[in-house]
C-alpha cells in the first residue's frame, strides 16, 4: 500500500486531548498491536476496526472520525478492555468518540428515535398493545412496573435539560 | 432476603414471560422482591452511554437512588442493566468528583445518591444468596434430557476491573445454576462472542447485528444443541428474534430455541410453560417441550 501524505489543514493536535477528558484518557498508551481488533465482533462483520480508529485519533484526524460511520459499529462488548494489554480501554475511547460526535450534530437517526423514547416515556424499549395484552394473560400488570408516576418522568426530564441532551432529538 | 427489583424495558415490554418467571420462582424460593415503581430505562449502557456520559451516569444514579429508598440491593434480569447500573455504581462508589457532580445535578430533583446499595444480576442472587443446593432441592422437573449452549452474555463477563468475581469465577456459577437443573452443558466454539445486540448497534445497524448473531448461531448449531440458556432479556430477544430473520435474509433454518435462565429455571421448578410466557417465543419450543415430558 502506498503511503499518503497528511494534508496538515485536516489535523486538529487537540482532539486527542478532548477525546481524553471526555473519557478515553489512556488512549495515549496505544501502540497499535491490534489485541482490540482480533478480539472485535464489530471488527468480524463490518469495517470497523478500532485500532485504526485510535491512530487517526491520536493523529488529530477529528473531521474524518467523528463523520465516519464505523465509531457507531462497536457493540461495547468489552471484549478490548478486558485484553488490551496496555490498560487503553479501547472501548471508553470510541463511547468519549460518540459523544464529541453528538454534540457536533453526528447523531444517528435511530439513537434519536432512542432519546425520543426516554424524553417521552422513560424507556428505551416501549409498550406495544399486543405485549399489553399479553401482560394481562400472564398475569401481570398491564404496564411496566416502572416508571409509574408523572413525577418519575419529570425528574428524567429535568436530569436531560441539565445536562443540555434535551433539545438534540430533534 | 429482599431486593428492589430492576426490569428495565425489554423484559417488561417484549418479552413479558421473563418478567413473570422472575417473579414465580423468586416467590417459590420465599423472597420477597420489591417493585421500583419510579424507576426509568437502565439508561441503556450502549445507547445512552453513547449519547451523553454524565446524562448516563445521572438517569442510573436516579434508579439506584431507588433502591437506597428501599433499603434493598438491587436485582437485574437483564446484562444491560446489569452493566449499566453496577458501573455508575461502581464508579460513584470509587470517584468523588463524579460522585459531586451527579449529586449536584440529583440536587435539583430532590435526590442524593449515597453508595448504600449493591447491584446484583440474578444470576449473582440465585448463586451466592441463594445457593446451588437449594435451587437442586426446588427442581420438580428433572431436564436431564436437554443439551444447552450456554451463552453469558458480555455485560456479565465484563468489565473484569469493576466486577466483584472474574469472567471465569462468573461462567462457573451459570454453569452451575444450568446444570442444577439436570441438563446437560455443551461445548462450542466461541462461546464468549458477543450475541452482537448491543452498542446501540441493533438500532443502528440491525444488518451487522445480525450477522454477529449469524456466526454465534453457526456455532451453537453445529454442537447440537437443543437449546440457548443465557441470563440476558436483551439477548433472548436478540437470538430469538434474529432467527427467522436470518432464516428469511439467507435461506437459513435457524430453529434453535431461546430461553433466559430465569424461564428455563420455571420449567425445572414445574411452573407451565404458558405461565412462563413461552408461547409468545418466535422459535417455538414444543418439541423440546416434548423431550422434557412437560
Ligand atoms: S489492544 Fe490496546 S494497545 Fe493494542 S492496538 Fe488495541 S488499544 Fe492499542
Ligand atoms: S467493545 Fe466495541 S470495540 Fe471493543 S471489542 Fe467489543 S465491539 Fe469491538
Amino acid at each position: 500500500m502506498a503511503l499518503r501524505t497528511l494534508k496538515p489543514k485536516k489535523i486538529d493536535p487537540s482532539f486527542i486531548n478532548e477525546v481524553k477528558a471526555a473519557g478515553g484518557k489512556n488512549i495515549g498508551a496505544c501502540f497499535q498491536c491490534g489485541t482490540c481488533v482480533s478480539s472485535c465482533p464489530a471488527g468480524l462483520v463490518t469495517t470497523y476496526k478500532i485500532r485504526k480508529i485510535l491512530r487517526k485519533t491520536s493523529l488529530g484526524l477529528k473531521d474524518d472520525v467523528l463523520k465516519s460511520e464505523d465509531i457507531w459499529k462497536c457493540t461495547t462488548c468489552l471484549a478490548c478492555y478486558d485484553r488490551c494489554p496496555r490498560g487503553v480501554e479501547p472501548v471508553e475511547v470510541i463511547l468519549a468518540i460518540r459523544n464529541i460526535a453528538v454534540r457536533h450534530g453526528y447523531f444517528p437517526e435511530k439513537l434519536k428515535s432512542n432519546l425520543r423514547n426516554i424524553i417521552n416515556a422513560g424507556q428505551l424499549v416501549t409498550l406495544t398493545d399486543d405485549i399489553s395484552g399479553f401482560r394481562v394473560e400472564l398475569g401481570l400488570s398491564e404496564n411496566s412496573p416502572h416508571m409509574k408516576s408523572s413525577k418519575a418522568l419529570d425528574e428524567v426530564n429535568k436530569i436531560l435539560e441539565i445536562t443540555g441532551i434535551e433539545g438534540l432529538e430533534v | 432476603m429482599r431486593y428492589s427489583l430492576f426490569l428495565g424495558c425489554v423484559a417488561p415490554h417484549r418479552y413479558p414471560g421473563i418478567e413473570a418467571a422472575t417473579r414465580k420462582i423468586f416467590d417459590r424460593l420465599g423472597i420477597d422482591l420489591i417493585d421500583m415503581g419510579d424507576a426509568s430505562c437502565c439508561p441503556a449502557p450502549g445507547v445512552f452511554r453513547s449519547i451523553d456520559n454524565l446524562t448516563w451516569l445521572a438517569l442510573g444514579a436516579r434508579n439506584i437512588t431507588i433502591a437506597e429508598e428501599n433499603k434493598a440491593d438491587i436485582l437485574t434480569v437483564c446484562n444491560g442493566c446489569f452493566g449499566s447500573l453496577n458501573e455508575v455504581n461502581y464508579r460513584l462508589k470509587n470517584d468523588v468528583i463524579t460522585r459531586l457532580e451527579v449529586n449536584d445535578i440529583l440536587s435539583k430533583i430532590n435526590r442524593e445518591y449515597k453508595g448504600e446499595r449493591e447491584v446484583k444480576h440474578v444470576v449473582d442472587v440465585l448463586y451466592n444468596d441463594v445457593g446451588v443446593k437449594v435451587i437442586k432441592e426446588s427442581v420438580a422437573v428433572p431436564l436431564e434430557a436437554l443439551k444447552v449452549a450456554v451463552h453469558y452474555g458480555c455485560h456479565f463477563l465484563r468489565p473484569k476491573t469493576h466486577l466483584e468475581h472474574n469472567g471465569s469465577a462468573r461462567m462457573k456459577a451459570f454453569n452451575a445454576l444450568v446444570e442444577a437443573t439436570g441438563a446437560t452443558n455443551v461445548v462450542y466454539r466461541d462461546k464468549l462472542l458477543c450475541c452482537g445486540a448491543g452498542g446501540g448497534l441493533r438500532s443502528n445497524d440491525l444488518e451487522s447485528s445480525l450477522e454477529i448473531a449469524k456466526q454465534k448461531l453457526e456455532n451453537i448449531r453445529e454442537s447440537g444443541a437443543d437449546i440457548i440458556v443465557n441470563p440476558c432479556s436483551f439477548c433472548t430477544f436478540h437470538l430469538d428474534t434474529s432467527q427467522p430473520a436470518l432464516n428469511e435474509k439467507y435461506g437459513e433454518t435457524f430453529r434453535i430455541p431461546v430461553l433466559h435462565y430465569v424461564q428455563f429455571l420455571g420449567l425445572a421448578m414445574g411452573l407451565k410453560p404458558y405461565e412462563l410466557g413461552l408461547q409468545k417465543h418466535l422459535i417455538p419450543l414444543d418439541d423440546l417441550l416434548e423431550k422434557v415430558g412437560v
